[in-house]
């Protein structure tokens, strides 16, 4: 059975039918939700919210075939709820480690990526959220801005501050220092 | 460090690295509340059985008017027009035109405590004029006698109109808003209009508290495409009153799939057909996505973007009559195909001779973005040249002085300008830094000139 029919049938009140769409997009919806919160107890009720919203609201979906990205939507806004209400209430989290990844890797990926997850924690979650929509999701910029309702040029704008972020962390780390890319052309 | 590739292009398989993706341990609790949750049945959501936009495009009825009670009434109004227009040529005007050459008054700016401040352009000081915390984006009514500013954070933002001093402060929305995107006047600089955080293009009552308008609903295709609605770019101050056509201001500018094809098309407010003006049944041109569209001063041109279809980026400024006729690009610029040029908000100088744009010219197999100073094109030439710093990350706002001598900017950060207002002359280029320091966009008061 494809996803639309699954979709389908979930719209029609099958739970089974929509443990099996659940189960598929768990794992990622996890993964992104703890990259964007960093923090693994957020992420989990981020997550959880965002799946019991997608539930409820699941008839409301006309096309099946944007399953997907609404649910994505979904949990990235459920992500950014979560930040903001932890700011309001400025309640101190303990940031913890995301997982270590599963395969070896080479000294100088490990140490990249090292460098990345730090340049991650430096922004702001809004930003976290647009790279990871793109980068990890896989969610073309156009779907990102409308996911997260801000214009083409903020995600955009966001994108590129994320990674010269990212750019400038990784040549801090560098025995040989560079000229910052990415701003000057001519 | 790995520096064989540019860290976008690595930046997929580090993510995956980081968060090492895998079914977690809460799975079960989730199918275990949601096995305990009802579903919304389908027909309570009304855009599945009622499309949002036909609330929006309804159109405008009249009631009926006896003809004798007409012909009084246009008798009164005539006498009206009459005495108004002799009282007006008797004495000097207090407020300028809202389109064209004005005079420089204050720029307003929110600084980074949230308060509203008035800046002096000729000597530099400042003064409080709203105390913070809490508000952000001014923005000058086009007749420069009332700002209109958000109020509160982000998932909860009202809008207050003051007058220019400060005082007399009015909350004109009855709800908060989530995320307000832009805002800006309507020409007679009696109402507001704001795209709301989902796109909605909505119009409040500048004078009183009072229930929105919505004017349009923007409609999303499965593409991503926006078939309906006005999309401005990135940036938070570009002001929507570009949308509305001088002087009367009673068409507005919305990219739209009609009857004659997608494209650019001007809709009456009076509720009538929108006119199409540049679509996809009068060009060869591929229109992927229109955005920054803009009347010029005098109402007699519009200059609008093009993004190739598929594509986020790449978008050139494009001019044309308000009657389709004399379309073109407005600059000359073109570069080998490693490179991308990026044309944004684009901005009418106000006395309708230049056009002001953000640039940006990407290298992305060099993972140079490419942000490029602003950029003035003549319009009758096309010819371009750039002026002040180039800033890193573009910037929050741009816009014109009232006199188009120069552009009021406020830098995106980082930028050894970050979070100022600079004024950059628009011929040499000369920066003034008054080092104003501004936490959000700036704006300029429009005043009647000096004879």
């Amino acid at each position: 059975m494809d996803q639309r029919d699954l979709v389908r049938r979930a719209q029609q009140g099958d739970q089974d039918a929509f443990a099996v769409l659940a189960g598929a997009a768990v794992a990622r919806l996890d993964a992104a939700a703890r990259l964007i919160l960093r923090d693994s107890e957020l992420a989990r009720d981020a997550v959880q919210d965002s799946m019991v919203r997608a539930w409820r609201d699941l008839p409301g979906l006309r096309d099946p075939d944007r399953f997907t990205p609404w649910l994505h939507r979904l949990t990235v806004n459920a992500c950014l709820d979560v930040a903001r209400r932890r700011r309001r209430r400025s309640i101190e989290v303990e940031l913890t480690p995301v997982a270590m990844p599963f395969v070896a890797d080479a000294t100088a990926e490990f140490a990249d990526r090292e460098l990345i997850d730090d340049a991650l924690r430096q922004l702001d979650p809004e930003f976290r959220a647009v790279v990871v929509l793109h980068y990890f999701l896989g969610m073309p910029l156009q779907d990102v801005a409308v996911s997260m309702r801000i214009p083409i040029g903020t995600v955009k704008s966001r994108l590129h501050r994320a990674l010269r972020t990212m750019r400038v962390t990784l040549e801090t780390a560098d025995a040989t220092p560079e000229a910052v890319p990415g701003g000057q052309f001519a | 460090m790995n520096t064989a590739r540019p860290v976008e292009s690595r930046l997929p398989e580090i993510l995956e690295g980081i968060s090492a993706p895998r079914t977690p341990d809460y799975f079960d609790d989730i199918l275990g509340q949601v096995s305990r949750t009802p579903q919304r049945p389908g027909w309570s959501f009304p855009e599945r059985w009622l499309r949002m936009t036909a609330f929006s495009e309804r159109v405008a009825t009249a009631p009926r008017i006896p003809m004798r009670m007409a012909v009084v009434l246009a008798l009164l109004l005539l006498a009206l027009a009459v005495s108004t227009v002799l009282i007006a040529g008797s004495q000097r005007p207090s407020v300028p035109a809202p389109f064209g050459v004005a005079g420089n008054g204050e720029v307003v700016f929110a600084d980074k405590t949230g308060a509203i401040v008035a800046a002096n352009v000729r000597d530099g000081t400042t003064k409080v004029i709203v105390s913070g915390p809490g508000h952000s984006r001014p923005v000058f009514s086009p007749d420069g006698m009332r700002v209109a500013f958000i109020q509160g954070p982000g998932d909860y933002q009202e809008l207050v109109v003051s007058d220019f001093r400060g005082t007399d402060p009015v909350v004109v929305t009855t709800v908060g808003m989530a995320d307000i995107q832009y805002l800006g006047w309507t020409p007679d600089s009696r109402r507001l209009v704001v795209i709301a955080g989902d796109g909605t293009l909505l119009a409040y009552d500048a004078m009183r508290n009072a229930r929105a308008t919505t004017m349009l609903e923007p409609f999303v295709d499965a593409s991503g495409r926006l078939r309906n609605g006005v999309d401005i770019g990135d940036g938070y101050n570009i002001d929507l009153a570009d949308l509305f056509r001088p002087p009367t201001g009673n068409e507005m500018l919305l990219a739209y799939d009609g009857p004659n094809g997608y494209g650019l098309y001007r809709r009456p407010l009076d509720g009538s057909a929108p006119i199409a003006v540049f679509t996809t049944e009068t060009t060869n041109v591929p229109l992927g996505k229109l955005e920054s569209m803009s009347w010029s001063p005098d109402g007699s041109r519009i200059v609008f973007g093009i993004v190739p279809p598929g594509k986020d980026v790449g978008g050139r400024a494009w001019i044309v009559d308000a009657d389709g006729s004399d379309a073109h690009r407005l600059t000359r610029l073109d570069l080998p195909s490693q490179f991308t040029i990026s044309e944004s908000h684009m901005a009418w100088s106000p006395d309708g001779t230049r056009i002001a744009i953000q640039r940006w010219i990407a290298n992305y197999g060099a993972g140079d973005a490419g942000p490029r100073p602003i950029t003035i094109a003549d319009v009758a030439t096309g010819e371009d040249h750039e002026v002040g710093p180039n800033n890193f990350n573009g910037y929050v706002s741009w816009n014109w002085s009232p006199d188009g001598a120069s552009i009021l900017e406020v830098p995106s950060p980082p930028s050894d300008d970050e979070d100022t207002a600079i004024i950059v002359d628009a011929e040499s280029g000369n920066v003034i830094r008054n080092g104003w320091h501004a936490g959000s966009a700036a704006t300029w008061q429009r005043t009647v000139p000096k004879s």
